[in-house]
């Protein structure tokens, strides 16, 4: 579904991504790990098209995006959960969804699918008229998953969801987002809690420093252990048998 | 009753000063673009006014708000849209680049003269309401200015592109991230300021009976304070600063000393001052995201 190839970007003389490589299949939960600065948000704002690459490419559904305008993707399948959420504070509950809605075509899927969500994330029903700058932080995450899966995205991404809640909050909106993925929903989640993501996840990718560093099923032995070294810079290397 | 008379006098200037004010604060809202060619947009009303004013009330009134949109609408297109993205200061030194390009283009084609233009007697009645004699420009002024920031109100508030255009203000990449179009909500923004000057030109050629090629300075120059006082980015700030600078403006000549009234305006710059020490982003603090 989802192909980036070679993807460098640039901010003045920072390389933020050199040559980041991924791909992700229809109904998967890919996870991206890695520390603070590594290229984890710019590479999912490249992906939407909030950031310009400097070389590369991104393919969706067979198609290159890489000079489509945010919107532009949105309409093609591609909706972005933010880090920090990013949502409207001035503007109600009704109005941030409302907002979700604009590259809508068919208005009365778009109700139903609103009302649905309603259901799914009750808080934002009971809260539907207040200023969704009055929402807690949890709160304000389900209004941002909300508000994305109103564009009705073929391919999620979600960036950071844990920055800032509570643990037990963490864990809601993870559930949330594997819940989405069993419905149907391809994500791409970046995520700097690695093992809350691995946990998660159907395959990961560890990025440090602009690059991606290592690749494999999360299921397989010794691979968060492998994955942790990448993390924090070490070489990977393999383990003896049964030592985490 | 001179009361009253003042009163009338106040909210007719501070409609004024509310139309211009939310004019520059919707574009500075989308684009972060301080617009200072709006003041062009008013003129331009004005010299369409001047040109239709041997034409009935009804096509010169629909010319005088038409042009200023277009041209509002051609501004955003041909100078603003290629530069959109560019620092500040770009789109400041365009704004500029436009505004003494339309003032010179005005003065090549109709002189640097001021024209008067001829105005239908209704302009100078007066209406009786009870014991009261009021101007009707004032009072049509008022009711109009009203009226006209009740559809806007109404408009941002309950449509979609009403709501998108809020959204953007707050935030414009995270609206488009959700699929808003960004050149239909600039557009729509300078639509709606190119209108907004369009009314205010009616108003201030109606109020002075004259047009020339810096007409729209002063004028833009009050209302750009306006959203600085009410807090630049907030669309109701710039209706209220618009609001409290008519109010003070008023009371102050008012109030002052014969000897001090033509000092007035240092005496509303000081207030302004005041204002921005004691609340440095102004009286409605605008809500801002990230703008990537």
């Amino acid at each position: 579904m989802l192909e980036v190839i070679d993807l460098h970007v640039r901010y003045g003389a920072i390389n933020a991504l050199r040559g980041a490589t991924l791909s992700v299949e229809r109904g998967e939960l890919v996870a991206v790990v890695g520390p603070n600065g590594a290229g984890k948000s710019t590479l999912l704002m490249t992906i939407a098209g909030a950031v310009s690459s400097a070389r590369g490419e991104i393919r969706f559904l067979g198609r290159e995006i890489g000079r489509s305008s945010p919107e532009e993707r949105v309409r093609q399948g591609i909706a972005l959960v933010p880090e920090r959420r990013r949502i409207f504070t001035s503007l109600t509950v009704a109005e941030n969804l409302r907002i979700g809605m604009s590259a809508r075509r068919d208005r009365a899927g778009a109700i139903r699918q609103r009302d649905e969500l309603l259901t799914m994330f009750p808080i934002l029903g009971e809260r539907y008229a207040s200023p969704a700058g009055q929402l807690s932080g949890g709160e304000q995450q389900q209004l941002a998953i909300a508000r994305s899966l109103l564009t009705k995205p073929e391919l999620l991404l979600v960036d950071e969801p844990s920055l800032g809640l509570a643990p037990r909050l963490v864990a809601q909106v993870l559930g949330t987002l594997v819940e989405l993925r069993d419905q149907g929903t391809t994500i791409l989640l970046v995520e700097q809690n690695a093992l809350k993501a691995l946990a998660v996840a159907n395959r990961a990718y560890v990025l440090n420093r602009g690059e991606i560093r290592e690749h494999r099923a999360t299921s397989e032995s010794g691979t968060a252990a492998s994955l942790f070294d990448t993390y924090f810079g070490l070489p990977a290397s393999p383990r003896p048998e049964g030592q985490p | 009753m001179q009361i009253a008379q003042a009163a009338i006098d106040i909210l007719s200037l501070a409609s004024v000063y509310a139309l211009v004010a939310l004019g520059i604060a919707l574009i500075f809202g989308v684009m972060r673009l301080i617009n200072f060619a709006h003041g062009e947009l008013i003129m331009l009303g004005g010299y369409t006014m001047w040109l239709l004013s041997d034409r009935p009330w009804p096509v010169m009134v629909f010319g005088t708000l038409a042009v200023p949109v277009v041209a509002a609408l051609a501004m955003d297109r041909l100078a603003f849209r290629p530069v959109r993205g560019a620092p500040a200061t770009t789109l400041l030194i365009t704004s500029f680049t436009i505004s003494y390009f339309l003032q010179n283009l005005t003065i090549l084609v109709a002189s640097s003269t001021a024209k008067g233009v001829p105005l239908p007697p209704v302009v100078s009645e007066s209406v009786r309401l009870g014991a009261l004699r009021f101007p009707l420009l004032s009072a049509a002024t008022t009711i109009g200015a009203a009226v006209l920031l009740l559809v806007l109100a109404l408009f941002l508030r309950s449509t979609s592109l009403g709501i998108q255009m809020r959204g953007a203000a707050e935030d414009f990449m995270m609206a488009r991230l959700l699929g808003v179009r960004s050149n239909i909500v600039v557009a729509a923004a300078f639509a709606i300021s190119g209108f907004l000057a369009g009314v205010v030109a009616l108003i201030v050629v109606a109020q002075t009976g004259v047009v020339s090629p810096t007409m729209g300075l002063s004028v833009t120059l009050v209302g750009f304070v306006a959203t600085v006082i009410g807090g630049m980015g907030s669309i109701a700030g710039a209706v209220l600063g618009g609001f409290v600078l008519g109010v003070v403006s008023v009371v102050l000549q008012i109030v002052l000393p014969l000897g001090l009234t033509p000092y007035r305006d240092a005496f509303v710059f000081a207030f302004v001052i005041a204002v921005l020490l004691l609340r440095p982003k102004g009286l409605i603090a605008a809500r801002t995201g990230e703008r990537v």
